[in-house]
């Protein structure tokens, strides 16, 4: 039996469904827009933040239309208390997106050292995160959002490793400086859109569950 | 620290071939509200009178377990109904007040007490109507007819009634489903006010209205217990799916 | 104009047809209920009128020897006074036990019934009863036992009053019990969940309740009552009796004079029926016979009006309870 709410929800997921793509393809032109045939991609990313923004807008509307007009209790509340927060989290996303697509923009050619630092393997997990999250997501499974804390790990570890090696290439080749930092930059960026995929496994988490598993300990990464 | 004020030990309600309880087992605690939710015909009427044994005065009524007030087994052959009543008091889903004065009315439970000082009787009606916040609005109307107050006057009134007898336990059935919003909330607060004192069990459909006063939930459902727990855990995440499902008005 | 608001010209008639419809019902209903209505002020009219030269103090209140109905109505008075004391109590109490103490069996079900087939007996047959029952067997036994001389084994005001209080008993009892059931449950509920015992609740929450349904009852008996003749007929009515049936009750120093219930008496519905069919003279004793009409159609009026206010004041209460 279809309940007043239920069409509500409806509107809700198919606009937090939207925003996902959105925001997929924001992270996907970003991360293209370093190979030289993909350069323009960097200026659609730039510009498409607006719609990002908008998204966001309309989101917490209907959040807020929904806690207002019906009192959700149980699995209802927790539904909407995860989508008002999936949804600040990918808009982070899509800022992060833009900064890349920046970097991008003012790396003008692809330096030579991306290859020593797995930046492309960086790229591609991270990409792969933010899939996996919003698949966790759509088809409510918590089991992915547990697989997903462990891969931020691995995220965070390669990221440290290239940093590692970026400063000593910034060392050996101080030409490489300006580029250098920018790519510093670049790898934080990767690193921030890591930990929001994360945040997204653990709301789909709290929905299904309704057990947060935020906050935990970060198990110790050794150097090397 | 909570007490057990009320003990239901496996018990099953009967109305000759019909079974309206099944099994229940579960303890109202003193000084708290306790409310008994599900959707229509699932007992909660049933549970409620089986507390001031007004379930004996419908034919083919029988009871098998046990529930204890205060330790004691009240289905046991040796007790005092009449007593019972006056400890357990009941309000009712229309405010029935006699088709006396507001004064008769209200001294009645004492009368048939045998209190006849009149100045006794006054303090009496006094305080229970204090307690149930309609004292300043009857004290120069307690000669009228009380069918000249508004519904939801009538029912505060019923409630001081019953004050009167110096219950320990308040059972109120519904005791504000036939009134406006802001008799409703009136009764809300009086109810949390109230619960400084008694114990209160209320049976009620309104959804919302459990969620706001109670201390603990009780989902009943055809005759079953499905769930009893504190009001937070129940409507945040119940343990049991049917609960949710009823909360959140997939049925019922 | 094409305004769907306005009357279309086929619609018009077809509204006429209907009201012509409901126009003769109509009249129907208010001719019948009128003429109705006309019959009984003609009847008043006429006998008031035919009554009117003969009534006065004197004719009220004297006895038979001087043209007075005074002994009559008094008989009419007492025998319903005495009515009222045997068939109140037994028929209130049967009834409050029937309706809130009996459980639903079969033995419920004959009561009621032999109830029902009492109310249908006719009243000769009662008389007949009286006669043969209070008159010929118990009171004769009753003086055998008490051995105080022919007292009650004849006939007299107080086997006539018991006769009729027997006629008018399923009357008391049906109106009790349907005043009784009318009562909502929700009363007794809120009296039973404040400590009451039943007996409490019946005496404090029913009854006061139902007291004026049951007053209602027992004004249309004694209504009733005061119209019967073939109760009265073989029960120690008379058509003469000079004196007041009274005897002293001797207490020393003063005597209180009380109703004498062994004597026989005057009554007037009796009156009408001797006047009319037994008189010798009927032109002379028309006024007489119109004076005696008069007065018990009167008496008869008063009664029932009082049984309305107090039908009306019972559903008041009813509609209070229910309202709320």
């Amino acid at each position: 039996m279809e309940r007043p709410i239920d069409i509500q929800l409806e509107k809700l997921r198919v606009k937090l469904l939207k925003m996902c793509s959105i925001v997929i393809e924001q992270l996907s032109f970003a991360l293209n827009s370093f190979s030289p045939e993909y350069k323009h991609l960097a200026d659609e990313v730039i510009n498409n933040d607006l719609n990002v923004d908008k998204y966001d807008n309309k989101i917490e509307k209907v959040c807020q239309k929904i806690f207002a007009l019906n009192n959700p209790v149980a699995i209802d509340l927790r539904n909407i208390m995860s989508a008002l927060k999936i949804n600040s989290n990918l808009e982070r996303v899509s800022d992060l997106s833009v900064n890349i697509a920046r970097i991008s923009k003012n790396l003008h050619s692809y330096p030579a050292f991306f290859e020593r630092l797995n930046i492309n393997e960086i790229g591609k997990l991270t990409k792969q995160m933010l899939d996996y999250s919003i698949d966790a997501y759509i088809h409510s499974d918590s089991e992915k959002s547990i697989e997903l804390i462990g891969i931020d790990d691995k995220l965070d570890l390669m990221v440290k490793n290239a940093t590692t090696v970026l400063i000593q290439i910034m060392k050996e080749t101080p030409d490489n400086i300006e580029s250098g930092i920018l790519t510093y930059a670049l790898l934080q960026e990767l690193e921030r859109i890591g930990d929001h995929s994360t945040n997204i496994a653990e709301e789909v988490y709290f929905i299904v569950n309704a057990e947060s598993i935020k906050h935990r300990v970060k198990p110790k990464i050794s150097d090397n | 620290m909570k007490e057990t004020k009320i003990k239901i030990k496996n018990v099953s309600v009967y109305f000759g071939y019909l079974q309206a309880l099944n099994n229940i087992t579960l303890d109202i605690y003193d000084k708290r509200v306790t409310s008994i939710i599900g959707p229509s015909g699932c007992g909660k009427t049933s549970l409620l009178k089986s507390f001031n044994r007004m379930n004996e005065l419908i034919k083919g009524f029988k009871l098998k377990g046990q529930i204890f007030i205060d330790d004691t087994d009240i289905y046991k052959k040796n007790i005092d109904v009449i007593n019972l009543r006056k400890l357990v008091g009941m309000v009712f889903q229309q405010a029935n007040l006699f088709p006396k004065s507001i004064y008769e009315n209200l001294t009645f439970a004492p009368s048939i007490n045998g209190i006849k000082d009149k100045t006794r009787l006054n303090e009496i009606i006094e305080n229970a109507c204090t307690l149930s916040g309609i004292w300043d609005e009857i004290k120069d109307r307690l000669k009228d007819n009380p069918y000249n107050l508004s519904a939801g006057q009538q029912q505060r009134l019923c409630i001081a009634r019953l004050l009167t007898a110096d219950p320990d336990i308040l059972l109120l059935d519904e005791p504000a489903s036939a009134l406006d919003p802001i008799s409703t909330n009136k009764i809300e607060e009086l109810i949390y006010e109230l619960k400084k004192k008694y114990t209160i069990v209320v049976v009620t459909h309104n959804m919302q209205q459990a969620a706001r006063i109670s201390d603990y939930i009780a989902f009943l459902y055809m005759g079953q217990l499905i769930e009893y727990d504190k009001t937070s855990k129940i409507f945040t995440n119940p343990a049991n799916k049917q609960t949710e499902d009823y909360i959140t008005g997939r049925f019922g | 104009m094409n305004n769907k608001y306005l009357l279309d010209d086929s619609i018009i008639n077809k509204t006429f047809k209907l009201s012509k419809q409901d126009f003769w019902g109509m009249f129907i209903i208010k001719f019948t209920t009128y003429l109705i209505f006309i019959l009984f002020l003609a009847i008043i009219l006429f006998l008031y009128y035919n009554g009117s030269e003969i009534i006065s103090r004197k004719f009220l209140f004297s006895s038979p020897i001087n043209n007075g109905i005074g002994v009559a109505l008094f008989g009419t008075i007492a025998v319903c006074i005495i009515m009222i004391i045997f068939s109140v109590p037994i028929g209130v109490i049967s009834a409050i036990y029937l309706v809130e103490y009996a459980e639903n069996s079969i033995l419920k079900k004959i009561i009621k019934m032999s109830i029902n087939n009492l109310a249908g007996v006719p009243s000769i047959v009662f008389g007949l009863f009286g006669l043969g029952f209070f008159v010929l067997i118990l009171g004769k036994n009753l003086d055998e036992v008490l051995n105080s001389g022919l007292l009650f084994g004849k006939p007299s005001m107080l086997w006539a009053s018991a006769t009729l209080a027997i006629l008018v008993l399923p009357t008391i009892i049906v109106t009790t019990m349907e005043a009784l059931e009318r009562i909502p449950d929700t009363q007794r509920e809120a009296a039973y969940a404040l400590g009451a015992e039943k007996w409490q609740v019946v005496k404090k929450v029913v009854l006061p309740q139902a007291a004026p349904g049951i007053l209602t009852g027992i004004i249309l008996s004694v209504s009733r009552g005061m119209g019967e003749v073939a109760p009265v007929l073989f029960l120690g009515c008379a058509f003469f009796i000079p004196n007041l049936p009274l005897a002293d009750l001797n207490l020393g120093l003063f005597s209180i004079p009380l109703i004498n219930p062994a004597e026989q008496f005057m009554f007037l519905s009796y009156n009408v029926f001797i006047l009319s069919t037994q008189s010798i003279d009927l032109r002379s004793s028309l006024p007489y016979l119109y004076g005696n009409v008069v007065i018990l159609i009167t008496l008869v009026m008063i009664f029932n009006s009082a049984a309305i206010y107090y039908r009306y004041k019972f559903r008041k209460t009813l509609q209070d309870i229910n309202r709320s």
